[in-house]
């Protein structure tokens, strides 16, 4: 948990990595913290103590939907879910990352190749 | 919005937040104590991944509510709290703003409606009033600036000069639309009332030239808004509708747009008459052609790019033939060499008149004028009568401001908050 190879999640794309998650299946916190823990091989640190403002704002956003419901373990908790606005988002978030991502690489490409 | 619905319901949010952060740490003790770790390893280890958890409360409750408006809401509290602690400060000073911002604010409603306030018309200030200045010979009644019809309509042929120029008289009438009657105002008009002053009608149409030619032809009438949304319902069937006039059946033709409201502060008419029909409509009145009967007041519309100065200058050759003329007409009557000079020494003298016109405004010009200055002095004591009671009270708290200091406080977060006093 303290190991100094992993990267601080960039800036602005935690709310994304949240949508992400949360589309695959509504999600509460901490299984959202741990999902996010096992699906970036603990490469990505996400500080667990941003995770919930990030949720709170997401949800005042009106991209996920709060509801407290039975979890795994008998007690009750809260769990987000993806609105129909929220997967917009998600849509054109992911859309945005890849271009940019795509830009990087390409200027990365063409650095090496010249 | 929702932001500050959130403050309504904090209490329910900072309950579910507490609840998810206290599940939050119970499942991550659970699963490292599954893990291995000792139970108060396992606490130890999860409160330090999740890091404090009064930071993380406050960082939500920025998201429920900005940070600025969530201090500013709890200042408002506060000043809220210390002015209940002082009612006799507060009351002293909220009735010395009272009166001032009252006094205040009653005297420029007054200063806007009476001065200020432009003819809801098409470039109200191309509009002037046109007086004579000098004896007209002419019996009449009203005031001093009113003119003869037929000299209105001469003033109308000077297109050089004016766009048009029209004649309007109030009078009071004796109106009955079904049973019962009363007095309501009524202006006699000349046919070009409306296109100079360029207003339309709200319902139907308004009077035009056609509606003016001949005498007694054209029994029709316009209403003004106010009339008609008061006294007949604003019913949409009102036009082709008769009404008695002083007995006389007049047809409503039309209603004039809501935003008129007659060229005089004060004097909102019921209706609207052609001229050709004064002499049905006024008891007794049979001067409608006759030049030297004055009772019209008579505005006009300068042509685009037409000069104040430049017009009247150039009326009066036109204006010096006319009373030549006048005076050779059959029916002038006889007067002695001194008044016949004082006839023709007549000029015309043109008024900026984009407010309209009216005795009412002409008489308290100055008056309001200078009870506004006094109010707005009045309003400046009383400010400075708060302000030094607020100083007064601020020394007082010398003590407590000190003590935020120590403990702590910015300049600014304390500045805000005699701020928001000042709310």
């Amino acid at each position: 948990m303290t190991s100094s190879s992993r990267f601080p999640i960039p800036q602005g794309t935690l709310d994304m990595l949240i949508l992400h998650i949360v589309s695959l299946q509504p999600a509460h916190g901490y299984g959202i913290a741990q999902r996010l823990d096992q699906i970036s091989r603990s490469v990505v640190q996400v500080n667990q103590g941003s995770l919930y403002p990030a949720l709170h704002r997401l949800e005042q956003k009106g991209w996920l939907r709060a509801e407290w419901k039975q979890s795994e373990t008998g007690r009750e908790a809260k769990f987000y879910a993806l609105t129909a606005s929220g997967r917009k988002q998600l849509a054109a978030e992911k859309d945005s990352w890849a271009r940019l991502a795509g830009a990087v690489q390409l200027i990365f490409s063409e650095g090496s190749g010249s | 919005m929702r932001q500050l619905a959130n403050w309504f319901r904090r209490k329910k949010l900072e309950s579910g937040l507490d609840r998810e952060l206290r599940y939050h740490l119970d499942r991550r003790i659970m699963d490292l104590e599954r893990a291995g770790l000792s139970a108060g390893g396992a606490r130890r280890q999860a409160r330090l991944e999740l890091g404090g958890v009064a930071q993380i409360q406050e960082d939500v409750r920025d998201v429920w509510l900005a940070r600025w408006l969530r201090d500013f809401v709890y200042d408002l509290r506060f000043s809220v709290r210390s002015f209940r602690r002082t009612p006799a400060f507060t009351i002293t000073s909220v009735l010395s703003l009272m009166l001032g911002i009252g006094a205040t604010s009653a005297i420029y409603s007054l200063v806007d409606q009476v001065l200020l306030h432009a003819l809801p018309a098409r470039q109200p200030e191309r509009l002037v009033l046109i007086d004579w200045k000098g004896d007209q010979v002419a019996s009449g009644f009203g005031s001093w600036n009113l003119m003869s019809y037929p000299i209105c309509r001469d003033l109308d042929q000077q297109k050089q000069f004016f766009e048009g120029v029209f004649c309007r008289a109030l009078t009071t009438i004796n109106l009955s639309t079904g049973g019962d009657s009363r007095a309501a105002t009524a202006e006699i008009v000349s046919g070009n009332y409306f296109s100079v002053l360029g207003v339309g009608p709200a319902l139907g149409q308004v009077l035009t030239n056609d509606d003016d030619r001949r005498p007694n032809a054209n029994p029709v009438t316009v209403l003004s808004n106010d009339f008609w949304k008061a006294q007949l319902g604003g019913a949409t069937d009102v036009v082709g509708r008769n009404m008695l006039v002083n007995r006389h059946r007049l047809t409503i033709i039309g209603v004039a747009a809501s935003t008129f409201r007659g060229i005089d502060v004060g004097e909102v008419p019921s209706l609207w008459i052609p001229a050709s029909m004064s002499t049905e409509v006024i008891p007794g009145f049979n001067g409608l052609h006759d030049r030297r009967t004055r009772w019209m007041q008579v505005l006009g519309r300068l042509r685009d790019g037409m000069t104040l100065q430049r017009a009247q200058a150039g009326l009066q050759p036109w204006f010096k033939a006319m009373l030549h003329e006048d005076m050779r007409r059959a029916g002038f009557p006889v007067i002695t060499p001194e008044r016949r000079q004082r006839f023709l020494n007549s000029s015309l003298v043109l008024t900026a008149a984009p407010q309209g016109h009216s005795t009412l405004r002409r008489r308290l010009l100055e008056p309001l004028w200078v009870l506004f200055a006094a109010t707005v002095v009045l309003l400046g004591l009383a400010c400075l009568n708060v302000s030094g009671l607020f100083l007064a009270r601020g020394s007082a708290r010398d003590r407590e401001i000190g003590t935020r200091l120590a403990l702590g406080a910015s300049r600014g977060r304390l500045g805000r908050q005699l701020l928001a006093t000042a709310c």
